[in-house]
């Protein structure tokens, strides 16, 4: 049997194979899924299907007469060769040929008007190595969408005081008191409860939302009304009700009236990159724009707020993209002019010939 | 399944209804052109204008939805959904051109298939963009992807007729099914493509990485793979065995059911794609 069967018979069972593997990956998740396709068994395939496409040109000479197909083809050869460099053994590869250390992936976290050069694991646990120069937050931020027919939510915030006995720290705690007018409600951490008389709008446009304190016996009503422009108002229980020790377990009680949040719009990090002390680069890098700099590029992929903001950038090399993308225009560029320009292309001189016949 | 009456959802129902008129001319025009009736050509034209009428009434569904949310209505389901019943006439228009044939009462039925759940089974609650689907390429890696699954669903079309039709295996218009159905997907494959290659770059301009081994991906390159081994039998061995030919294509088109519905809709597929979630 010739090489011109055999190898479409074998292209053909590779792609079966490719597919079977791709239903079984579908189903074992995506963790599991990158450990089978980026096994060792499946680089032996990786490198046979490399083989198999160039093969492929040496035997049928149409793949390299035709453009189209050249490109698609050529293209898939460098997708699959820039990806392989790009992964970790191709790292590893990296490093022992030409002593450049790389980490594929890792993650920073790094407090607002702090600066880091620290690679950590996923866990942000276990340190991966140190880049050569360090990486500022000087911002973090979330930006919200207009809060459109949201409530304004009600919220309490305690003060609870150090307990020596216990050894628990000083710590302010907060939830929210889901309300509808006509609700009636504990206090957490008072033994008073707020009873929701009425919600309305003063002439300003800002809500108004009449309560009733209520504590054995004792009862207050008022309003809790933001000023205009205001976002917020606070109402101190522990004052409006003067509270003793005995009828609350904090130094402090308050209820919030405030404007709800939108849903989130982006996280954005305005970052510099240090080198010796000076900032070589400035971005403010967000979702879908991260910042590319020494071969690496750094994504926003979480945060933390708790006494300070940071961020958790996550820290992906760049070693194998620029083929991964030439093989992304090849082949994109290849199929388009293959099934859409060439037969353009064909029914045009077809036409023309037609005519010059005519003539 | 819920009817729902406001104004969006009472244009989709009477885009579907314009659609199954479609349907219904369109064979009367056949019995007719068949010798057993009359008005043949009549009966086509009104075909023809009903399914256009269902066009209308699906875009000015599209554009109130695109109104009401302030983004291109691609987000979820519904939309997608939406968008499908729209792309679905030019598409049919474009392919009855480039392919030859009478395929207007079939693409008529995909059309009312597809706006089915979008009037039917999915929630149209409007969503705000989260910051993933905030990017230029949000528009064209998915309307790649609605283009190239409606010819492929039209492909399909094309070769379940090809393996179950009997004895008919040349369309009206003098077109073998078989053929038909290559010449669709020489069309939708480069979209495929396209989608495939966009999606990874936004992937990786998103995620950090072009390919992450998602679910939605892995059945993305599988739909791919399918039409890509098609590709290259046909390549290899021409017309020569039409019936495996149409199978490879309706595995195809099964594979672009599953990567748009099952995976989207079923918890087995847990993912990085779970905005398209209905």
């Amino acid at each position: 049997m010739s090489l011109r069967r055999i190898i479409p018979a074998i292209t053909l069972s590779f792609l079966a194979v490719l597919t079977v593997l791709s239903i079984a990956g579908a189903f074992v998740g995506a963790e599991r899924a990158k450990v089978m396709f980026t096994s060792p068994t499946m680089v032996a395939y990786w490198v046979a299907l490399l083989v198999l496409l160039l093969a492929g040109f040496v035997v049928f000479p149409k793949l390299v007469r035709r453009p189209g197909l050249l490109a698609a083809h050529f293209g898939t050869v460098l997708i699959v060769f820039g990806a392989m460099a790009g992964s970790q053994a191709g790292h590893d590869a990296g490093a022992r040929i030409f002593g450049r250390a790389k980490v594929p992936l890792s993650y920073m976290i790094i407090a607002e008007g702090q600066d880091s050069s620290v690679m950590m694991d996923a866990n942000l646990a276990e340190r991966m190595g140190d880049l050569p120069f360090a990486i500022r937050l000087n911002r973090f931020w979330i930006e919200h969408y207009p809060p459109e027919g949201k409530n304004w939510i009600l919220q309490w915030v305690a003060w609870v005081p150090a307990d020596a006995n216990t050894g628990q720290p000083q710590e302010v705690l907060e939830g929210q008191l889901p309300w509808e007018v006509g609700s009636d409600m504990e206090v957490p951490y008072t033994q008073a409860r707020v009873n929701i008389v009425g919600l309305d709008a003063a002439a300003n446009g800002q809500p108004r939302l009449k309560v009733r304190l209520n504590i054995e016996g004792r009862s207050r009503e008022t309003v809790i009304e933001p000023a205009p422009g205001q976002l917020m108002k606070s109402l101190s229980v522990t004052e409006a009700m003067g509270l003793s020790a005995g009828e609350q377990a904090a130094d402090e009680v308050r209820l919030l009236f405030r404007e709800p949040e939108g849903d989130v719009r982006d996280y954005k990090s305005d970052l510099s990159v240090l080198k010796d002390g000076n900032e070589v680069a400035r971005k403010v890098i967000e979702v879908n724009d991260p910042l590319h700099y020494g071969g690496y590029h750094f994504y926003q992929n979480a945060y933390r707020i708790d006494q300070e903001q940071y961020t958790i950038l996550g820290v992906v090399s760049d070693t194998g993209l620029e083929l991964v993308y030439a093989g992304f225009v090849l082949l994109c560029g290849g199929v388009f002019y293959q099934f859409w320009l060439e037969p353009i292309v064909a029914a045009i001189r077809r036409r023309r010939g037609g005519h010059a016949r005519a003539a | 399944m819920h009817v729902q009456l406001d104004s969006l959802h009472l244009l989709i129902y009477a885009a579907m209804l314009a659609c199954l008129l479609a349907v219904a001319l369109s064979a009367v025009s056949r019995a007719a052109a068949a010798g057993r009736g009359l008005g043949a050509a009549f009966a086509a034209r009104a075909g023809e204008a009903s399914f256009a009428a269902g066009f209308v009434l699906a875009i000015v569904a599209f554009i109130l939805r695109w109104i009401e949310v302030r983004h291109v209505p691609l987000q979820n389901m519904f939309e997608v959904f939406l968008t499908l019943g729209v792309v679905l006439y030019p598409l049919s228009l474009l392919c009855r051109r480039l392919v030859g044939g009478d395929s207007l009462g079939l693409d008529a039925m995909i059309a009312f298939v597809v706006l089915f759940p979008a009037g039917l089974v999915f929630k149209s609650d409007p969503q705000h963009l989260p910051p993933a689907l905030q990017d230029w390429l949000f528009i064209p890696h998915v309307a790649a992807y609605m283009l190239a699954y409606i010819i492929l669903a039209m492909a399909a079309a094309q070769a379940v007729l090809q393996l179950f039709a009997k004895g008919d295996r040349v369309a009206v218009g003098g077109v073998n099914h078989e053929l038909a159905a290559y010449r669709l997907v020489t069309l939708a494959f480069p979209l495929l493509t396209l989608g495939l290659v966009l999606g990874a770059w936004w992937g990786k301009k998103a995620w950090g990485d072009y390919w992450q081994w998602d679910p939605q991906e892995l059945w993305s390159l599988i739909t791919w793979l399918i039409f890509l081994a098609y590709m290259h039998l046909r390549c290899a061995a021409g017309a020569r065995w039409p019936r495996i030919n149409s199978v490879l294509v309706i595995l195809g088109g099964l594979a672009v059911v599953l990567t748009l519905l099952w995976v989207n809709l079923s918890r087995l597929f847990p993912g990085m794609h779970s905005y398209a979630s209905p």
